[in-house]
């Protein structure tokens, strides 16, 4: 390809690195007319993602690694992007605002390759991250003692979806030991930084490993449990039901001499230092910067900070003109936070590139990040109207944004293409009309109820109005369920004024989750200042008023085996997180499912991290999630970015479904099915649809019981077109998004598949219904399956389930011919192909392996 | 119910180490729990608890710590500070700690007698300045034989030579031969030497127990008389607690720097054999020889290599022990444990870890080059029943030495 053919009308842009920040940037990139060169040094897309297992046991536990396989097939697909594998940039010479490229590649196939010379007009650079190499921890014992792995090393043996080469033969319950902040935390070592990421990937890991194998003997050793990202802190409450979670890192493991099982010393049950053995020990390695930092700084001049990451300035701009970073390269992330970097990176490429795009947007609710982003639609030329909350400062008005303060949202509903609000203004009744929705509501801080009278919360602590030197302060979190990030944050805050006016501060927690470099470093700071930390254990502090001064009586989980005592003059509580009362009518009227501790935006679309089911209809700040300040940025720019790729994109359907009018019955199911709102009802009774809003999932399809909706292309699609005979023994339905891709892996890797299998890709495996299957039978199949998605990761949230109801239904008419073992279901993600090829054998049997 | 303590913001012992260069990072601490783990008694009955006594001291609650078993119990050795992720220094809290007023009850009664010894005679036996003459004389008679020269001797009191020996106790006690055996070395080298009539004892116990005054005295009696010979170089003994006191405590208590340089025995050889003045003869040696890093000379002072390059020199074979340098395990013997007539229980335990280490080993010859890790090896050979000899790296280069 020459670089003529990659011109497009907005301009050209470099990514270099090709994991997630990469690959998400480029599809961004590419949906808003640029150009893509996209430049990766390994022999494959994905980054270190790539190498990860996926954590579900038959439910998703939003790890997101499966979202980096449909990624890559999309970037590979599409012609916007072009990519260069086992590349490197040799050069960049700037020409004036745009930037002379020179590649070099290096892959088997061509080593002498001569270098490629590109023009681009913008530089996003993605190096992504590299694991600490625990071999420098010697008395860790990885690389010298048996059984000591990495958790990278569990990714790929989780992959294998077995663990017959991992655990010792012939033990009757193995003992495995997760050793957490292997390289994380460590000043000395230069990795002061929380990684981030490595709590939830060893408690997701625990709980897949007792998935695979239900009697392992399961310890995570923790510094400080991270508990923070959506959801995180439920899944980490329902894993403790099985798996022992112990405050403290062994520093050594050593094989016991008699036993020679790897034995680590550890506080026992009498709170004595005792040997205890275990038979496999997984070291959760951290994120560092990798070596891509320094050539990145030297050749594009981007600054790099105090911790050896890439510079990213805290509002998402160019690092230098013309040149943006985002992912791993910039500090610890997770998938779903490199996603959200990728994109506020795109945000202001199209921002300095000039764009402007058409469309009125509507703000329900007035949060700060939902604010920041409709001024930033409105930079772009969009028309804004903002529907404010009745408590909200009315001074607080931005310029240029349409405010109807003291509103309240009372119907969403379709009309013209467009959705229209219907809006409660007083007692007056008004509508507006928008191409889309932000759902930000503002949250007042909440303290909770458990604190006694006179004590404070945290937001309205003001040192300066308390007291003199040596009044004493005392801080209380997790009282009754673990604080969010922001209320640790501001305690921490809080703390440090204390200290500065010379008080005596001690903040009493169980959980301190520093979310983070910024973070990371007030916690450092607060503690050379002389706070005082306590973590207390399963029970929170007694707490009195004797003599007028609080009297707090507390374990300390360092300090085991004693009752501590201290007093304090005033008594501050850090606010929970309490899920809006306004949420529960936005849910109301968005049809949409509250998460499991009651905020919006279910967990199956983190792969768009701040959208909903509904295209059009956006979330911002603590609608979906807790917020730091500091992260106000990405968040208003993820929003702002998602808003103009919908309206951008939201033309161009590949497939939509259809209703025959004629044949439709009015019953109204497929307006209850759909789980994106593409349907709508026109005259309060007839079902319409809506194709820009149409994921094409064809739910809508296999529930229309008078067969009255199809689809605009019937390929891809109906499964009805694929099962008719004659049909081999095993018919299969294969999810598009999870099923359909794993097979695709399981094939290129060699790996077992079974021979005389009619293989039907659907779109959902909740497109398929109880007559496909039956009619599979009827056509002379023997086996059917159907191979969807896990638990919880549909992305038409409710597929699978329907997928599960209507196997049932299939199975209660085969009872009387005793036939139900002919239909299964089964879950499978799309970085899965090991364990596709298990699930496979494990119902088709031996024989059919022999037949391969 | 356990009692309840109250936290107090006193907490000056806490605050007065976090002064010491060496524990700036106390506060840091993220209670991680590793040093628990990398205790060297690995979890014997009696382990000491790092952490237990850093939260104590960080909360004010000194009286509790000042009472606690653990501070007489750790062999401050530091291996527990290892790879600590904020880099916090346990030995100096500990020995801190032991000069509380609370903890004063648990100084072992040997110390309060080597201690007065130590102040009066300038020798923790109480060896009285005339029975040292008199030891270096008789000594000197012999020497001619030992070095196969008629006229040299054992030198006294030279002034301006270029080095001076200071011997440990022990050496004029039970390990005669090996202050011999040093004498032979030194006279090997060729430069002018001498030991020094005022001043016959490498140890410090005031170091052991946290006070700074009683240690100060102590260094003192060996940093002036030494001065007054105006030597270049004090060549010490092998003893690890009187090495990283010299090297690290006398010039901070003092004020000042010594007038002198110091060096260990092993760096002294392995320069003299490589500028060619010393030879060795391996064969004399025909074990394998295991080298055991006392805790003092390399993990606190940085002494690693040169004993090894020693040994490599002058014995066939040298093994490494399975963890070893900065992380070697303590021999159980550490922070005075040794000098402690009534510690014999605690130091198997406190040495069991190093005993099963050795024999895992299979060497039965373990050298290493501190005389009380060497008395503390011996005893958990004997007490294990593992049959090992345990020779300091400068006895076996003079066992190789070609004269």
């Amino acid at each position: 390809m020459t670089v003529s053919t990659i011109e497009r009308k907005r301009g050209n842009v470099l990514i270099v690195g090709g994991g997630p920040a990469g690959l998400s940037a480029a599809l961004a990139l590419a949906d808003h007319g640029f150009g893509v060169v996209l430049v990766e040094w390994s022999e494959k897309l994905g980054g270190h993602a790539a190498n990860w297992a996926c954590m579900a046991t038959d439910v998703c536990a939003a790890c997101s690694a499966c979202l980096i396989p449909k990624w890559v097939e999309q970037v590979t697909d599409s012609e916007d992007i072009h990519v260069y594998m086992q590349a490197q940039v040799a050069a960049c010479e700037p020409l004036g605002e745009r930037f002379g490229i020179t590649l070099h590649t290096y892959g088997d196939a061509s080593p002498a390759a001569p270098p490629k010379n590109l023009k681009v007009d913008k530089i996003l650079l993605a190096g992504g991250f590299s694991p600490f190499d625990p071999s420098r921890l010697p008395l860790l014992g990885y690389g010298s003692l048996e059984g000591v792995v990495t958790t990278a090393d569990l990714n790929r043996i989780l992959a294998k979806n077995r663990l017959d080469n991992f655990l010792p033969k012939g033990l009757e319950r193995p003992r495995i030991a997760f050793v957490q902040c292997v390289g994380s935390r460590n000043r000395e070592i230069g990795h002061g930084w929380c990684s981030q990421t490595c709590c939830r990937a060893s408690t997701k890991m625990a709980n897949r490993l007792l998935h695979l194998k239900p009697d392992l003997d399961i310890t995570v050793f923790y510094i400080d449990m991270q508990l923070m990202g959506k959801e995180f802190r439920t899944f980490y409450e329902e894993t403790k039901q099985n798996v022992r979670f112990l405050q403290g890192v062994p520093g050594e493991i050593f094989p016991d001499d008699a036993t020679k099982r790897l034995t680590l010393v550890r506080r026992d049950a009498e709170n004595r230092p005792a040997p205890e053995s275990f038979d496999r020990v997984v070291l959760a390695v951290g994120q560092k910067p990798n070596d891509s930092v320094k050539r990145f700084s030297d050749m594009f001049g981007v600054p790099v900070t105090d911790d050896g990451f890439l510079f990213r300035p805290a509002d998402g701009s160019a690092a230098t003109p013309g040149v943006y970073v985002a992912g791993g390269c910039t500090g610890p992330t997770d998938i779903p936070t490199a996603k959200k970097q990728a994109l506020a990176a795109v945000l202001h490429i199209l921002k300095d590139s000039g764009v402007h795009v058409q469309g009125r947007a509507a703000l329900v609710g007035d949060h700060p990040a939902g604010l920041k982003a409709a001024e930033t639609l409105h930079g772009f030329g969009m028309d804004v109207t903002v529907l404010g909350h009745p408590d909200r400062d009315k001074s607080n008005k931005t310029d240029g944004l349409t405010h109807i303060q003291d509103s309240e949202l009372h119907l969403l509903t379709r009309e013209n293409e467009a959705f229209r609000l219907d809006v409660r203004h007083g007692t007056e009744k008004t509508f507006l009309s928008a191409d889309l929705v932000i759902a930000a509501p503002n949250s007042p801080a909440r303290i909770p109820p458990e604190a006694p009278e006179n004590s404070v919360a945290s937001a309205k602590f003001a040192p300066d109005e308390v007291g003199e030197n040596d009044f004493h302060v005392a801080f209380l979190l997790d009282t009754s369920g673990p604080s969010d990030a922001p209320g640790v944050r501001r305690v921490l805050e809080q703390a440090m004024e204390a200290r500065r006016k010379n008080f005596e501060a001690t903040v009493l927690f169980r959980h301190l989750p520093v979310n983070g470099l910024d973070g990371q470093r007030i916690f450092d700071d607060a503690r050379g200042a002389g706070i005082r930390f306590i973590r207390y254990g399963e029970t929170a502090p007694e707490i009195s008023k004797p003599n007028g001064r609080w009297m707090l009586e507390t374990d300390d989980q360092a300090l085991p085996g004693h009752r501590l005592s201290l007093s304090a003059d005033a008594l501050v509580f850090a606010e929970r997180p309490t899920p809006l009362s306004t949420l529960a009518r936005i849910e109301e009227i968005t049809r949409l499912d509250r998460d499991c501790e009651g905020f919006l935006q279910a967990n199956n679309t983190r792969h768009h991290p701040v959208s909903s089911f509904t295209k059009g209809v956006f979330f911002a700040g603590e609608a979906r999630t807790e917020l730091l300040p500091s992260e106000m940025h990405l968040e208003s720019d993820a929003v702002a970015e998602s808003a103009l790729n919908w309206l951008e994109t939201r033309g161009i359907q590949e497939n939509f479904a259809v209703i025959d009018e004629n044949r439709c019955v009015r019953c109204l199911t497929c307006y209850n099915v759909c789980s994106h709102r593409a349907i709508s009802l026109r005259e309060g009774k007839v079902p319409q649809m809506d194709p820009s809003l149409c994921w094409a999932c064809g739910i809508c399809l296999s529930s229309c019981p008078a067969m009255a909706i199809s689809f605009a292309l019937a390929e891809p699609g109906q499964p009805a077109c694929q099962v008719i005979p004659p049909l081999p023994k095993v018919v299969a339905f294969l999810c598009r998004n999870s099923a359909a891709l794993a097979w695709d892996k399981a094939e290129k890797k060699g790996l077992f598949l079974p021979k005389g299998i009619r293989k039907v890709v659907v779109p959902c495996a909740g497109s398929v219904c109880s007559n496909h299957m039956l009619t599979a039978l009827l056509g002379g199949a023997e086996k059917v399956i159907v191979l969807g998605c896990h638990i919880g990761n549909c992305r038409s949230d409710r597929g699978t389930r329907f997928a599960h109801s209507r196997i049932q239904a299939a199975g209660d008419m085969l009872v009387q011919m005793k036939l139900t073992h002919r239909i299964h279901m089964e879950h499978v993600a799309a970085n899965e192909p090991n364990r596709l090829s298990d699930t496979l054998q494990a119902i088709l049997g031996k024989e059919e392996k022999n037949d391969a | 119910m356990p009692d309840t303590l109250t936290i107090s913001s006193q907490r000056s012992l806490f605050d007065r180490v976090i002064q010491e260069p060496e524990a700036v990072n106390l506060s840091y601490c993220v209670t991680c729990q590793a040093c628990v783990s990398r205790c060297t008694w690995r979890g014997e009955e009696g382990s000491p608890d790092p952490l237990k006594m850093l939260r104590l001291a960080y909360l004010g609650l000194e009286e509790e710590l000042g009472r606690a078993s653990d501070l007489w119990n750790c062999t401050m050795c530091n291996r527990c500070m290892m790879d600590c992720p904020m880099g916090v220094d346990m030995g100096t809290l500990v020995r801190r700690a032991r000069a509380l007023p609370s903890a004063l009850h648990q100084i072992p009664e040997d110390f309060h007698k080597g201690i007065k010894h130590r102040l009066e005679t300038g020798n923790v036996n109480g060896v009285e300045k005339d029975e040292y003459i008199e030891t270096i004389e008789w000594l000197s008679e012999e020497f001619g034989d030992e070095v196969g020269d008629e006229n040299a001797e054992f030198p006294l009191d030279q002034k301006g030579a270029t080095y001076a020996y200071l011997p440990n106790p022990r050496e004029l006690e039970n390990a005669v031969e090996h202050f011999t055996a040093m004498g032979k070395l030194l006279h090997a080298l060729g430069e002018p030497w001498t030991v020094c009539s005022k001043t016959s004892d490498v140890t410090n116990w005031g170091y052991y127990i946290g006070n700074d005054e009683i240690a100060l005295k102590m260094g003192l009696q060996v940093v002036e008389a030494i001065e007054e010979l105006r030597v270049k170089t004090l060549v010490l003994s092998e003893c690890g607690h009187g090495f990283i006191f010299l090297k690290k405590y006398a010039e901070r208590l003092m004020g000042r720097k010594p007038k002198f340089d110091l060096i260990t025995m092993s760096e002294l050889l392995v320069k003299g054999a490589k500028k060619g003045k010393l030879l060795f003869d391996k064969s004399r040696n025909p074990d394998r020889v295991a080298y055991h890093d006392p805790c003092n000379i390399a993990r606190k002072g940085g002494v690693v290599e040169y004993p090894r390059q020693l040994l490599a020199m002058c014995v066939r074979e040298v093994v490494e022990l399975d963890t070893n340098r900065k992380y070697a395990l303590c021999c159980g013997g550490g922070g005075g444990i040794l000098q402690d007539s009534t510690s014999y229980d605690k130091r198997m335990k406190a040495g069991h870890a190093k005993a099963m280490q050795l024999k895992r080993s299979g060497c039965n010859v373990v050298a290493t080059s501190c005389l009380s890790c060497q008395r503390q090896l011996t005893e958990l050979g004997k007490h294990y029943e593992y049959h090992v000899s345990v020779p300091t790296v400068a006895y076996l280069a003079s066992r190789a030495l070609i004269l």
